[in-house]
């Protein structure tokens, strides 16, 4: 019998440990490119409804209608439609701004002491942390509001 | 007897699975250390915004003291981008007051007056955003320039 170039059962360790490795690198990569998905979701949505807060605004009367666009700055200010979206219900609010995650707008100021404008019932931004999630992005803006420069801080979840 | 030789070593798919451990790793802290400089963009834009708006007579009492106090042209009509202007030698004390408690210490600023340096916090920043105004000094125009980075470490 010719003999062979290598053992068979070598061949076929050498194939499976092949594949094992490339299974679990496409998978990794996959999971990788996913996760990074959903934050760049997030940080696009973040921006959007942070933009809308810093704009003047539109038809703030007709908001609780379903219509117009928030907004409650101008040039740097916060003005007096920051009432208007106060009142507004939060899932409303949701859907005017088209995002189905979920977010949390509030000021703080120098001495960390935060004002909470709206949210989830029942979260706060010293509990939002805890909220059950993998997945959470946090964008500051500066105002000036109540006599003060502070923070603006809108955090975004899945 | 001596053994039977195979093709392929046991050492050579350990070797081949430390190269995929390591191109993992070299992919995952590229993907975790790219830097978004959408924070930096919203403070540089917020903080100008802000500034060119707000006068000192709207700050609270206590900072507007501090301010008149440390300036040496102060007038409270004025917003904080002219006092800035106005006062670069002393402009320091206005970012300070200001931005205390408001900025993380993760982020450096740096204000310029006509490229000329009035306040500086880059040391080791990375990733910076500049925005540039142009700020009324009595009967000429400045140009104020602001920029926000994150330091490294």
């Amino acid at each position: 019998m010719k003999k062979g170039q290598f053992w068979y059962s070598d061949f076929m360790i050498g194939i499976i440990i092949m594949i094992t490795i490339g299974l679990l690198f496409f998978s990794t990569i996959a999971r990788l490119y996913e996760s990074n998905d959903k934050i760049g979701d997030l940080i696009s949505d973040g921006s959007l409804i942070s933009d809308y807060f810093m704009s003047t605004g539109y038809m703030a009367s007709q908001w609780s209608l379903g219509e117009g666009r928030i907004g409650f700055v101008n040039n740097g200010i916060v003005n007096e439609n920051l009432d208007e979206f106060q009142s507004l219900e939060y899932n409303l609010s949701k859907t005017l701004f088209g995002i189905n995650y979920d977010y949390l707008v509030y000021f703080e100021n120098s001495e960390e002491d935060t004002e909470t404008i709206k949210g989830p019932p029942g979260i706060t931004p010293e509990n939002v942390n805890d909220a059950d999630t993998d997945y959470m992005i946090k964008l500051i803006r500066f105002v000036y509001y109540n006599g003060d420069i502070q923070k603006m801080a809108v955090v975004i979840w899945e | 007897m001596g053994m039977k030789k195979g093709f392929f070593f046991s050492s050579d798919a350990f070797i081949a699975l430390m190269l995929f451990v390591v191109v993992l790793l070299g992919i995952y802290s590229y993907m975790v250390t790219s830097n978004n400089m959408q924070q930096q963009y919203y403070f540089s834009e917020d903080l100008m915004e802000v500034f060119s708006n707000v006068r000192a007579m709207d700050l609270p009492e206590e900072k507007q003291l501090i301010l008149e106090e440390g300036l040496t042209n102060y007038n409270q009509s004025s917003t904080i981008s002219e006092l800035i202007v106005q006062n670069p030698d002393e402009a320091g004390i206005i970012i300070e007051e200001l931005t205390n408690g408001l900025i993380s210490w993760q982020y450096g600023i740096g204000l310029f007056s006509d490229e000329e340096e009035v306040y500086n916090d880059l040391e080791n920043v990375t990733s910076s955003v500049s925005r540039t105004k142009l700020v009324k000094n009595e009967s000429i125009f400045n140009e104020l320039r602001l920029e926000i980075g994150v330091k490294k470490g």
